[in-house]
């Protein structure tokens, strides 16, 4: 949280991701709470598979800056094959990532940096809640439920409603999605040799 | 009463459409404007409004349709972008030679070449001389209310010439924010009905518009009368802004100040920059250093004296330009005529003038405060190494 109580979260992932939609649904459930909100993308030629990048800012009064976040309170990545370096680009010591991944962070190397590291699985949340297949999952929902969670922007509750006014199809499947989001959150543990 | 939602620049803008309901909206689609006459086809189409939206084959077509349109006393609006700016140029110029109170949206993009779809004054910079009025707009609520001012200021008969409201492209058409939307009674009550002092459709009183007259006829009076009704719409500008604020709470000036009364070093910027410069401010601050931020909102008319005035206590400025002349090095747009009004005047600031941003190059919060550490170096100093600086290119 920055001194004039703006909080600052940058979104990477790759094209055909959502990731657009999932900074935008967040803003809007933040939003829903009273908070004054920001979300944009980099635009540009997309293509499907190409790194996208989105950024929320969520605070007390109107005035922001209108610039890309440089220093994020919170990291998301939506693929751990993601270019490590722009994802941590930026974020402090006792700053926030949320990393969808499997099991541990998959070679990231994250103990002893001083970073808050959340897991989520939510390819395989996704999957389980019929949200495309195994291998294209359709995963931004249940980043979504995470990042909820470890951000507290905004309530469970007003991010379902967003959801619901904003998708058009496949409803139960996505609100599944950000309920095992918000609930398969966990801490990466680091042991005392990766210290 | 007022509403709140979530949306992004172009809907605010697309929604200040509907509940303005314009007789006519010829169009032409051009990122990153798209979406604003997409989202009111789908209100025309949803009848939502009487419109006759006009589907032409080029931006050249939209404004001449535009032109048509308000000549027969309709209540017209358009948007447009970039390169559809450029193409509608000639057209520009009659819209105003003719008196003709269109309102239109450019949503700020860069102009080719190369080809870039990013954000930057280039294309409404270039149309500064066309005769219209220029709102810049820092966020979709700006770029909401400037919308319903605009087609007060437009149509009033001391003014009667076209309004183009700014908002950044992407930066703000295509960001998600909270906008204050007003009940549609009391927008509809603020700009009430078009009474146009002439009408081609006036077949008791026919008029004729713009039509050729000789070397011996009335182009330069008609000039001069231009010239006066750009002059009279500063104190219309700031009337309308202030009984905007009756339905609003929000009023409106030709430009906002913040932290500038006691600030011995200024940044001056339009548009979206002036939301990060403002946080640069605050920063600044902090570390105890005296700067302030003039934010310009109204480009045409330019308002000097005011400026002067609003400035002279000022050290030394930074003078933020999202496009350049081209000329040499006698900088950007709005440093050129910011320092032209201080020519006559005794107290002045030093100014100095950054270009930056073109072609949607980013402008982050540390290059904003680069620039007063750029300007106090220089008055400390005394040595100036250059007026004109670029800000963000790579050399």
């Amino acid at each position: 949280m920055k001194a004039n109580g703006l909080k600052e979260i940058r979104i990477h992932g790759r094209g055909g991701h959502g990731v657009v939609f999932a900074a935008t649904a967040l803003a809007e459930a933040a939003y829903r709470e009273g908070k004054f909100v920001q979300a944009f993308g980099i635009y540009g030629a997309e293509r499907r598979g190409a790194p996208v990048t989105a950024f929320v800012r969520v605070g007390d009064r109107p005035e922001m800056p209108r610039c890309q976040i440089q220093q994020p309170d919170i990291v998301v990545s939506f693929d751990t094959n993601l270019p490590k370096e722009q994802v941590l680009k930026g974020l402090k010591p006792g700053g926030m990532l949320l990393l969808n991944c499997p099991d541990s962070s998959e070679g990231w190397d994250l103990c002893g940096r001083g970073y808050l590291v959340r897991l989520v699985d939510a390819s395989q949340i996704a999957v389980k809640s019929g949200l495309g297949a195994v291998g294209i999952p359709v995963i931004n929902t249940a980043i979504l439920g995470a990042l909820v969670q470890v951000s507290g922007v905004c309530s469970l509750e007003s991010l379902t409603s967003v959801l619901q006014d904003k998708i058009p199809r496949h409803m139960n499947e996505n609100l599944a999605a950000a309920r095992g989001g918000y609930a398969g959150v966990r801490e990466l543990e680091c042991y005392a040799t990766a210290l | 009463m007022t509403k709140v939602a979530a949306m992004v620049g172009t809907d605010a803008i697309a929604e200040a459409m509907r509940q303005i309901n314009p007789d006519v909206v010829p169009a032409y689609p051009i990122t990153p404007q798209t979406s604003i006459v997409e989202t009111y086809a789908q209100m025309v189409a949803d009848k939502l409004v009487d419109t006759e939206m006009i589907n032409v084959e080029s931006e050249h077509s939209a404004l001449s349709a535009a032109i048509g349109a308000a000549a027969a006393g309709s209540r017209v609006m358009t948007a447009t972008s970039s390169q559809g700016l450029a193409l509608m140029w000639e057209m520009l110029y009659i819209a105003s030679g003719l008196r003709l109170p269109i309102v239109m949206t450019n949503v700020n993009r860069a102009l080719s070449a190369p080809v870039n779809i990013h954000c930057d004054h280039s294309d409404s910079m270039g149309a500064r001389d066309a005769g219209w009025i220029q709102l810049y707009s820092e966020d979709a609520q700006e770029a909401y209310d400037n919308i319903i001012q605009a087609v007060r200021i437009a149509e009033h008969p001391d003014v009667l010439l076209p309004v183009m409201v700014l908002m950044d492209g992407f930066i703000i058409s295509h960001s998600l924010g909270r906008v204050e939307l007003l009940e549609d009674q009391p927008v509809k009550n603020f700009v009430g009905t078009i009474q146009p002092p002439y009408s081609l459709l006036d077949t008791k009183n026919p008029p004729s518009f713009g039509a050729f007259d000789g070397l011996h006829g009335y182009y330069f009076e008609v000039k001069r009368a231009q010239a006066q009704g750009m002059l009279n719409a500063s104190a219309v500008i700031k009337k309308v802004g202030t009984e905007f604020a009756g339905i609003s709470g929000r009023s409106y000036d030709f430009f906002e100040t913040y932290r500038l009364e006691d600030a011995e070093y200024a940044i001056i910027a339009l548009g979206s920059a002036a939301g990060t410069a403002r946080t640069a401010v605050d920063e600044l601050r902090e570390q105890g250093e005296r700067v302030g931020l003039l934010k310009l909102r109204m480009f045409r008319p330019f308002p000097a004296q005011e400026l002067v005035d609003a400035l002279s206590h000022i050290k030394a400025a930074a003078v933020l330009d999202r496009s350049d002349t081209l000329a040499g090095s006698i900088g950007g747009p709005v440093f050129v005529e910011l320092r032209s009004a201080f020519y006559e005047a005794e107290k002045k600031p030093r100014l100095y003038n950054f270009i930056y941003g073109l072609g949607g190059r980013e402008l982050d919060i540390n290059m904003m405060k680069q620039t007063v550490e750029t300007i106090q170096t220089g008055m400390s100093d005394g040595v100036v190494q250059s007026s004109v600086a670029y800000l963000g290119v790579r050399e």
